[in-house]
């Protein structure tokens, strides 16, 4: 009776539905189960209809991933965001163990069963998780806090960095307590770069050594890849610095001990890439380990891990060659320096370089050279100093050729052995990239110097020895001028304020020797937009707009001096004709300001975008 | 009959508030004990009527594990709203109270009165009585044996029926030897088709 009555009737577009999305996954199921090699993929059974509902590909997804689960296999959310990147709402919920749509729709079911015990069944009716078996489902905690993350119970978080989370979990299965690293989706973004991340992880698990943290297993789970290494309990190094402070000679052995590690691992074909003391854990008893070695690139792999040219690595501690990107050039050297600024920070208390943003760390990174440590604290002994800035050199070449030649200078320290010291034109090297503005300023002002001296002895046609004297001497004392300013600049706080009266007095002396040379119109006044153009240096906008504003006030004086008189309350113009000149010279020094401090602007505008986008990676 | 009693039937076949569920199980399994042993004795002899023996064992499968269950204690759970046998009481009542109504219709010839059991329960437990009648139990069983009958797919069928003797998906699952969604999205399926003829139904 009634038997045919089957065209759907109004208002039963939701039976339709479900009719059509019966019809696909009984089909693609008899697909899956008449076997024969081919397996349907379910791409292929979505392909034909139009505009699928997100209901009937859920349903469809849903199957598939059960049927392969039911085939042994563990397919992960991120194999499905890749195949179906449109869907992600659909995808999110099929593998959200936690959300109400994965739960089987019957789980409240009727009716306890004939066959009694089925209950059981019906609550754990999750996937079945390799080697989790006796963990009970039903006590999978709220998503929140104490979450469950495969067979780990996630317990607390305990530190959070650019790449990703670390956890202290709890491994339900061989029921030990461990740290987890997890890393964040969007650090890498394709399968590629997982893969990879997952294989050197792997080689990294490899690594046996007393002072590298064990890994204990790689893996993925809900499209995260992740570690799981032992648990250290006594916190990183970066929070015993105190400790080192005044004894620079167990800085010496810590890094020592640090240096065989890195040793073990180049010899075995790692490079860390990334050492700081945060990356070294301390034991309770305070033994030295290293960990995150699962960021190191393999030496053998020259595309390398750093993903998509990213800079990886924490900028105060980057060696130059990380931070310019070449990572042809990354080699054993590269983790010489990482021990070197380790060093560094236990000996001074502060890393080798560091600056308010980024960009100007990785610029001094790559072109300034780090403070002596004896300047300041003088209780570093010597041997150390030459030591630590010998690793911290720019040239990979001029470091130690490798950790062990690190480790067995610091042991000769230690015991009282000469140490392999370093030249006079080394250190004179360090000095003139240490401090550019004086050494440039310095050697601008000899050559000045000396051409001047040139010119009053032999070019000159009527020298006059008073003038010539007092340029000297202004030069002279332009030049002590410029070794007094950098120590107020180190040792007074707000140094913007000082570059500005640094810039102001420069500009003092500029216009000093123009005027007792009477040189107003000689190309000697190229002195005031260099003075701007190297003002920019600092990349302060205000120091470039001070110092330009410094120029044009001087320029005018000289003018006022040299073309103006005063006829009772009227000024008269002695030259007339060179006021047209003296305001396009004025014009000019303000439009050289601006071209500066545009560019200023631009490059912050770079770093600033550099520096949202690396954190948005990291997010 | 007792105020109470009539309020429970109202209460298991309309919209339920979750407090009042655990007080109104034991009426219903009570009540729905009654009905479905009634309702097996129908069907059999509907099926008697040149039903081959098959076909009745596979329709009174389901009444015969239901009594069982039963006899153990087993019921369906009042709460449970996708649960076929409720589907079945509901369906079944709806269509009582439709005829009821038509009726009404035609002796005053008035306009249309809500119908939706789910807003407006008042009536129904005239109909279904606090204990079921012989009558209502007989309109159980047809509607059950029709309701199979829409099926029109025998794999549908038969989760039907085994869900209505009240094994689980997984048992299904197993049984049948498909995906457990599968057997998720058979019975979804069953009871779209079951409301939307119940709906769509004009006579």
């Amino acid at each position: 009776m009634l038997k045919h009555e089957r065209a759907p009737a109004p208002g039963s577009d939701d039976l339709a539905e479900a009719r059509l999305i019966h019809q696909v996954c009984e089909r693609f199921e008899a697909d899956w189960r008449r076997g024969g090699g081919v397996r349907p993929r379910a791409e292929d059974h979505l392909s034909g209809l139009q505009d699928p509902s997100p209901k009937l590909v859920e349903e469809l997804l849903g199957l598939e991933i059960e049927l392969r689960r039911e085939a042994g296999e563990r397919p992960v959310a991120f194999e499905y965001l890749q195949r179906f990147p449109e869907r992600r709402d659909v995808i999110a919920g099929l593998f959200d163990d936690s959300s109400p749509s994965r739960a089987d729709p019957n789980a409240t079911a009727a009716w306890p069963p004939i066959a009694a015990q089925g209950r059981s069944t019906l609550v754990d009716s999750s996937p079945p998780r390799p080697g989790a078996g006796n963990a009970p489902a039903t006590a999978r905690p709220a998503p929140s806090p104490g979450k469950r993350f495969g067979k780990y119970e996630l317990i607390s978080e305990i530190a959070r960095g650019g790449m990703g989370v670390v956890y202290r979990a709890r491994d339900t299965v061989l029921n030990r307590v461990v740290a987890i690293k997890m890393i964040l989706s969007g650090s890498m973004a394709t399968a590629d770069e997982r893969e990879r991340f997952q294989r050197e992880a792997q080689l990294a698990a490899n690594l046996d050594h007393p002072n590298v943290v064990p890994i204990h297993e790689v893996g993925e789970h809900d499209g995260f890849p992740y570690f799981s290494m032992r648990l250290i309990e006594g916190g990183s190094l970066a929070d015993r610095l105190d400790a080192f402070r005044d004894d620079p000679r167990a800085a010496a052995r810590l890094v020592a001990i640090l240096a065989r590690a890195i040793q073990f691992a180049n010899e075995k074909g790692f490079i860390h890439c990334d050492l700081k003391p945060s990356n070294i854990l301390m034991d309770p008893d305070g033994a030295p380990r290293i960990t995150d070695f699962g960021l190191a690139r393999h030496a053998s792999d020259t595309s390398g891990i750093t993903m998509s040219g990213a800079i990886l690595g924490t900028p105060s501690y980057m060696a130059p060659e990380q931070a310019s990107g070449q990572r042809k050039e990354i080699s054993p050297a590269t983790d010489v320096y990482g021990l070197g600024a380790i060093l560094y920070e236990l000996l001074t208390g502060r890393p080798p370089f560091h600056l308010p943003t980024k960009m100007e760390t990785v610029l001094q990174s790559l072109y300034g050279e780090p403070i002596p440590p004896r300047e300041l604290r003088p209780n570093v002994p010597r041997e150390l100093e030459s030591i630590c800035l010998k690793c911290l050199e720019k040239s990979p070449k001029a470091r130690y050729p490798s950790a062990a030649a690190l480790a067995d200078d610091l042991t000769r320290f230690l015991h009282g052995d000469a140490v392999g010291s370093t030249g006079l034109f080394q250190k004179l090297r360090r000095w003139t990239r240490r401090e550019p503005e004086v050494v440039s300023r310095l050697v601008g002002l000899g050559l000045v110097s000396l051409l001047t001296e040139l010119n009053y002895r032999v070019l000159s046609p009527a020298p006059d020895a008073r003038s010539h004297a007092s340029v000297q001497m202004i030069l002279a004392f332009w030049a002590i001028l410029t070794l007094v300013f950098p120590v107020l600049h180190r040792r007074v706080r707000q140094s913007d304020r000082v570059r500005g009266l640094w810039s102001a007095a420069d500009m003092l002396c500029l216009t000093l020797s123009i005027w007792v040379l009477e040189a107003m119109e000689s190309p000697l006044l190229i002195g005031y937009p260099l003075m701007i153009a190297a003002s920019g240096l600092w990349f302060r906008e205000r120091i470039v707009w001070l110092t330009t504003a410094m120029a044009t006030v001087g320029y005018l004086a000289l003018y006022y001096h040299e073309a103006v008189y005063w006829v009772g309350w009227r000024p008269v113009f002695i030259k007339p004709d060179s006021l047209s000149y003296a305001n396009i010279y004025v014009a000019c020094l303000l439009l050289t300001g601006f071209v500066v401090v545009e560019l200023i602007k631009r490059i912050k505008m770079l770093s600033r975008y550099y520096e949202v986008r690396q954190n948005v990676r990291s997010k | 009959m007792a105020d109470e009693d009539r309020g429970s039937v109202t209460l298991w076949l309309g919209d339920l508030k979750v407090g009042d569920l655990a007080a109104a199980q034991p009426l219903w399994e009570r009540y729905f004990e009654k009905l479905v042993v009634l309702a097996r004795g129908k069907l059999r002899r509907l099926n008697k009527t040149g039903a081959e023996e098959d076909e009745e064992d596979a329709a009174l499968s389901a009444f015969n594990s239901f009594c069982e269950g039963a006899a153990r204690g087993k019921f369906p759970k009042l709460d449970d709203r996708e649960d076929l046998w409720r589907l079945l009481v509901v369906i079944t009542a709806r269509k009582a109270m439709a005829q009821a109504d038509r009726q009404r219709r035609l002796k005053r010839g008035g306009g249309r009165v809500g119908l939706e059991v789910d807003q407006s329960p008042l009536g129904l437990d005239v109909l279904a009585g606090s204990e079921p009648t012989p009558e209502f139990a007989a309109m159980v069983a047809e509607e059950y044996q029709r309701l199979l009958d829409v099926l029109d797919d025998d794999d549908l069928r038969k989760v039907a029926v085994s869900r209505m003797e009240g094994y689980t998906s997984d048992e299904i699952a197993a049984q049948l030897g498909c995906a457990r969604r599968t057997v998720a999205r058979r019975l979804d399926l069953i009871r779209k088709i079951w409301l939307d003829r119940d709906e769509a139904k004009p006579c």
